[in-house]
């Protein structure tokens, strides 16, 4: 089994991934930041703030997905 | 002839997510203006706590709208000054309905605001967040991608104006965005629109209604 840093790892790699999969051209406002794909990046990457927010928003979405709670409820 | 009945509405704008907010608030304004709302409209430097507490203890509005960023225990104004916190403000709200169009504020600020007699508080207990293009600034109305963000959240002020209750605007805010969101992930969504979906989940979890549900502005 994995440990918990491992697994931390690996879904901030996820996480990455789905930001790098975003077009250049749109920018993303969170509190009181207006951001960049590639900031968004950064911010995961050094795991500040805003970075771990981006991270719950993302897992969230993606267990609804696996879950099927997103069809579910529409 | 008008109502008694006040609306206020702060729309600081120094940044682009509030400029956003600012531009997409003036349709809320029109419509508070069709109801024949009183109205106190707190836009850019009026948004500041001297001049809030001042038209909100005078004129007692039954509608309170915020759009400025917030966080578990604050809502704040032009340039990010305090506008009312958990623990100093909050009975400012007696009686009125209140939708905090900022990040995190349901958590703490609106929970208390109800504890001091805020009818029904609708917000976020989370980050709300706005993805837009970077080619449209200028042009806010023709922006597709905020658009798909801001118009689900336009949706409870406005249903409040138009006389629905608190659980009401909320439930329609919230099948707006499902039906923004099943467009973002569907074949017809542009590739931005798609992949900024995720975000749009999020704002549809973290918002929530508090207090009476049955509450009319």
């Amino acid at each position: 089994m994995k440990k918990e840093s491992a697994v931390d790892e690996d879904i901030r790699e996820l996480v990455i991934a789905r930001v790098r999969a975003t077009p250049k051209n749109v920018r993303v406002s969170i509190g009181s930041q207006d951001y960049t794909k590639e900031q968004l990046i950064e911010n995961v990457e050094e795991n500040t703030e805003v970075g771990k927010e981006i991270i719950e928003i993302q897992m969230q979405y993606l267990r609804a997905l696996a879950s099927g709670a997103i069809y579910a409820e529409q | 002839m008008r109502s008694n009945k006040g609306f206020l509405i702060t729309r600081p704008r120094h940044e682009i997510l509030l400029n956003l907010l600012f531009h997409w608030s003036k349709l809320v304004i029109d419509e508070a203006q069709a109801k024949q709302f009183r109205i106190f409209d707190l836009e850019g430097d009026k948004a500041n706590r001297k001049t809030f507490v001042s038209y909100i203890m005078k004129n007692k509005p039954s509608l309170v709208f915020f759009n400025g960023h917030g966080s578990d225990d604050v809502i704040t104004g032009h340039n990010n000054a305090v506008l009312i916190e958990t623990n100093n403000g909050t009975e400012l709200l007696k009686g009125a309905v209140v939708y905090a169009r900022s990040c995190n504020a349901a958590k703490g600020l609106g929970a208390k605001a109800i504890k001091k007699g805020c009818r029904a508080f609708i917000g976020y207990r989370h980050k709300f967040v706005v993805a837009h293009s970077t080619v449209d600034i200028s042009r806010p109305f023709e922006d597709e991608l905020a658009k798909l963000f801001i118009e689900p959240s336009n949706l409870v002020p406005i249903s409040l104006l138009k006389g629905n209750s608190a659980g009401e605007a909320y439930k329609k805010s919230q099948r707006a965005m499902r039906r923004n969101f099943s467009f973002m992930q569907s074949s017809a969504a542009t590739w931005e629109q798609q992949s900024l979906a995720s975000y749009l989940w999020g704002n549809i979890r973290a918002q929530v209604v508090l207090g009476n549900q049955e509450a009319t502005a």
